[in-house]
């Protein structure tokens, strides 16, 4: 994993986390700096860094959801590129709609595309149960998007 | 294949209940079932309309997903998280200082160096090392004051005395109001005196005044002395006084009723028993208030000359030294002679 992809994860699980670039910015920054900390740690092995990601970033948003500074609205400037057509609406609900564990195991899995493996290793639970609640949170997602909100 | 057929021969075949077909959708949109498990769900989506609504869902939310993760970031945002450096970082590397602008600069500078000198200041022993510091005089003139007082010199008045007033310095009475107990002074030269010179007062004793008056000291009420004449110009300086000095005077003071008719009758006495005028007045100069004497006579006239004196009223007579000394067998007088005050 080259530096950037590990800068790009920790800079979009802030954002798509929090909907607050200055926010997703300091964090980053400070997850980074805590990540490097952590693998520095473990001998520096390349192999650990997704697993590193998923504690640092796990215990960043917990920390925030408790001190409740989430932004209320979306709040994006030019140095996050989002794809044409992309509508952040359905995200934003479905950050209301589900559980924080499975916002997050679909935001670590499906959007940033880190292996079951290292978010169950980074979480410390099993790999069926980060499959499980990935596959809970998408089907929430995918009615919230389809505006067939069931559950 | 062999064991997969003899599952299928010897198990009979059972159809996925609703709930474990929704609890494997996951694993069979992502490709993860086994070949059986993935054709036990093909074969139950067909049959039932919620979990194939569920699949459209699971689909909806992964191909949300990988639309959401192909989000990008901009080079500089990328490189303003990867280069971020803190604060400290920042001070020690300068960055902070360099960007600061000229004026905060020089103000931080010289507080800086106020507080390094203001500590410096206080933390060296000043008082250990100023053994080792030229030291110049602590004495600071503030204010110069030249008090000049308008008296008019009396004829009699000897150049220390108008020294003593040119300079500023007082000029304390001679003889301050006495008691009358006081007593009167003995006689020059070991000659003891036979009789007390206030016979208004017997009980007096005869002792010499604890402190004499210095030189400088003038006869009450306008009195003014007269000590010498003109060879008294050759008064000691100012550092010269404070020796010991070897002369005498004799200083006396008389209240009299009729000041004006006695001061002759006390002039004859006095001139009878060979005194003269010492200073620049007649005998018996009459002044505003009393008649003042200035004159030296022998010593050996000296029980005569209190005697006369004490014909007249009680006389008060103190010896003060004097820096002038007389001739041997002479001694000098000085008599101021005062109207009696009239009781209200």
């Amino acid at each position: 994993m080259t530096e950037e992809a590990r800068i790009r994860l920790l800079a979009l699980f802030f954002f798509f986390a929090a909907l607050d670039e200055r926010f997703a910015q300091s964090a980053a920054i400070k997850a980074l700096r805590k990540c490097r900390q952590r693998v520095k740690s473990l001998g520096n092995r390349d192999e650990k860094w997704p697993a590193v990601i998923v504690d640092v970033t796990n215990s960043f948003f917990n920390k925030l959801k408790q001190s409740k500074r989430l932004p209320a609205a979306i709040s994006y400037e030019a140095g996050w590129i989002l794809p044409e057509g992309v509508d952040l609406g359905p995200w934003m609900e479905f950050q209301k709609e589900a559980d924080l564990d499975e916002f997050l195991a679909v935001l670590w899995s499906r959007v940033l595309g880190i292996s079951d493996e290292a978010i169950s290793e980074g979480l410390g639970v099993s790999a069926g149960t980060v499959r499980h609640r990935v596959g809970r949170g998408l089907h929430i997602l995918g009615s919230v998007k389809r505006g067939d909100r069931r559950r | 294949m062999i064991n997969q057929e003899h599952d299928q021969t010897l198990t009979p075949k059972r159809q996925l209940s609703r709930f474990l077909c929704r609890e494997m959708l996951y694993d069979f949109v992502s490709n993860n079932l086994d070949h059986a498990r993935r054709k036990a769900v093909d074969e139950f989506l067909p049959t039932d309309f919620e979990t194939q609504q569920e699949l459209e869902n699971l689909r909806e939310g992964l191909g949300y997903c990988s639309r959401l993760g192909e989000t990008r970031i901009s080079v500089p945002l990328l490189q303003e998280i990867r280069d971020y450096k803190s604060f400290w970082v920042r001070v020690k590397e300068g960055h902070l200082w360099r960007s600061w602008p000229d004026a905060v600069k020089w103000g931080i500078e010289a507080l800086v160096i106020s507080v390094v000198a203001a500590g410096v200041a206080m933390v060296i022993p000043w008082k250990r090392i100023s053994h080792f510091l030229p030291k110049a005089s602590n004495q600071f003139v503030l204010v110069e004051v030249n008090k000049e007082v308008k008296t008019k010199p009396g004829p009699g008045d000897t150049e220390a005395d108008q020294t003593a007033i040119a300079d500023g310095r007082s000029v304390p009475p001679v003889a301050p109001e006495v008691p009358d107990n006081t007593e009167a002074v003995p006689p020059p030269e070991g000659k003891k005196p036979t009789e007390k010179v206030a016979e208004t007062k017997p009980t007096a004793e005869v002792k010499a005044p604890a402190k004499a008056p210095t030189e400088n000291a003038t006869p009450p009420a306008g009195a003014e002395t007269s000590e010498v004449t003109g060879d008294e110009s050759s008064a000691p300086a100012a550092g010269a006084d404070r020796k010991p000095m070897k002369g005498y005077v004799y200083r006396a003071f008389m209240t009299v009723e009729g000041v004006d008719g006695k001061t002759g009758e006390i002039t004859q006495g006095l001139q009878a028993l060979g005194g003269t005028k010492a200073g620049q007045v007649e005998l018996g100069w009459r002044k505003a208030k009393g008649s003042y004497f200035h004159f030296s006579l022998p010593e050996s006239n000296y029980e005569e000359v209190v005697k006369l004196l004490r014909n007249f009223g009680p006389v008060r007579i103190y010896k003060d030294p004097h820096w002038r000394v007389m001739p041997e067998g002479k001694i000098r007088f000085i008599l101021w002679v005062e109207e009696t005050k009239s009781q209200p």
